[in-house]
């Protein structure tokens, strides 16, 4: 458990790091000769500016999740899908090892896609500004 | 206090010895401003003289290396309340997760006003920039113009008395430059704030301004302070074609290319 959140903190902290490094200047700027608190600077344009890169990182983080699940799963757990695969396994079950394998494919498949639904819900602006120099005038 | 009808006027505004240097190199030497209340005051200049450095020294943007700036006789340090920026880059200083209004708005949140109120003074100054009707809408939903009339309404709604605008027309075509030109006039005239505009384009600066300050050197002075002497009624054919225009543009010209 404490692996799978050790494992997870790193795409998104680093993806953070990387949207607000990656921020348009200029909004900060805007923000401080708007004199805009610090607080709700954080919130409402730091954050909110970063979180492309954020929601990226937490798809990355989603699917190591769910890998790192099922390994340790395999190693040291006495109930769950990883466990279930490897004791198939173990009794030559092989039907049902491939079918606790190809569970684990679809488990991600329907979790990425939901979180892709999200991701577009959430980010719905994201998706439709146009790149720069191909704006409208 | 509210922005739209009751600016009493604008506090004027001193520029004392301005200097800013980056390291060794200075930018701004011993420039003194007087920014009048209700005037219109182009800044001017060769194209990396540092009349944007001068801008960002007078919004309190970047430190000043000497001298001071005070409005309403007070010296400020740093971004004063009573004034508005609006960015030559609207598309950056927009927000896209934001709709036009919340744009507008956003400042007003800042000052901690209720949000029934702040919502209500934004639509106002979109209506005041012909915008109520894209109120609902997102900045990328825009045309340029568009975006660059809700930066001007974010500063209106803001209260800013002084508006520090700087090359706000630079990335916009000719026409819609020629209609936010006079929009501003329009808002200047019936507002009564200050409008102090950055901009390269010099017959741009002479049709909107009372007064254009023109920068050169290295590091920049003032070299000339030329009253436009247009009256304050401009129209964008008589206006430009009027001898005192072509002879104001010229004298600008001479000093800025050094003729």
């Amino acid at each position: 458990m404490f692996l799978i959140v050790f494992a997870c903190v790193w795409p998104i902290l680093l993806n953070t790091i990387d949207g607000v490094r990656g921020m348009n200047p200029q909004m900060l700027e805007m923000a401080q000769a708007f004199r805009i608190p610090f607080g709700l600077r954080n919130r409402r344009i730091l954050f909110m500016g970063a979180l492309p890169q954020i929601m990226a990182g937490m798809r990355i983080a989603l699917a190591v999740s769910l890998v790192l699940m099922v390994i340790s799963e395999f190693v040291g757990a006495s109930a769950g899908l990883g466990f279930y695969i490897r004791e198939k396994k173990e009794a030559f079950a092989m039907a049902e090892a491939w079918g606790g394998t190809l569970l684990t494919g679809l488990l991600g498949y329907l979790m990425s896609a939901l979180f892709l639904r999200f991701e577009r819900w959430a980010l719905h602006w994201h998706f439709q500004t146009p790149e720069p120099g191909k704006a409208a005038s | 206090m509210n922005a739209m009808t009751t600016i009493p006027s604008a506090p004027p505004m001193q520029v004392r010895n301005l200097s800013k240097s980056y390291g060794y190199s200075q930018i701004l030497k011993g420039i003194d401003l007087d920014v009048r209340p209700g005037e219109i005051l182009a800044i001017v200049g060769p194209s990396g003289v540092g009349k944007t450095t001068l801008l960002r020294s007078l919004s309190g943007l970047t430190g000043l290396t000497a001298g001071s700036v005070s409005i309403g006789g007070k010296v400020v340090n740093g971004p004063a309340p009573e004034i508005g920026l609006v960015f030559q880059d609207y598309r950056g200083s927009l927000m896209p997760w934001m709709r036009t209004l919340e744009n507008v708005a956003f400042p007003l949140e800042g000052k901690g006003m209720p949000k029934a109120r702040r919502e209500e003074l934004a639509l106002k100054c979109l209506a005041d920039v012909g915008l109520e009707a894209a109120a609902r809408k997102y900045p990328w939903e825009l045309s340029g113009g568009m975006q660059q009339r809700v930066s001007i309404a974010r500063a209106l709604a803001y209260d800013a008395h002084i508006l520090l605008m700087d090359e706000p027309f630079g990335s916009l075509d000719a026409q819609t430059r020629m209609v936010l030109e006079d929009l501003v006039i329009a808002l200047q005239r019936r507002l009564g704030i200050s409008v102090i505009l950055v901009t390269h384009d010099i017959d741009e600066a002479i049709y909107m301004s009372d007064r254009v300050v023109v920068l050169n050197g290295r590091p920049a002075q003032v070299v000339d302070l030329v009253e436009v002497p247009l009256g304050r009624v401009r129209e964008q054919i008589a206006t430009k074609s009027d001898p005192r225009f072509v002879e104001a543009r010229n004298r600008v010209m001479r000093e800025i290319m050094g003729g």
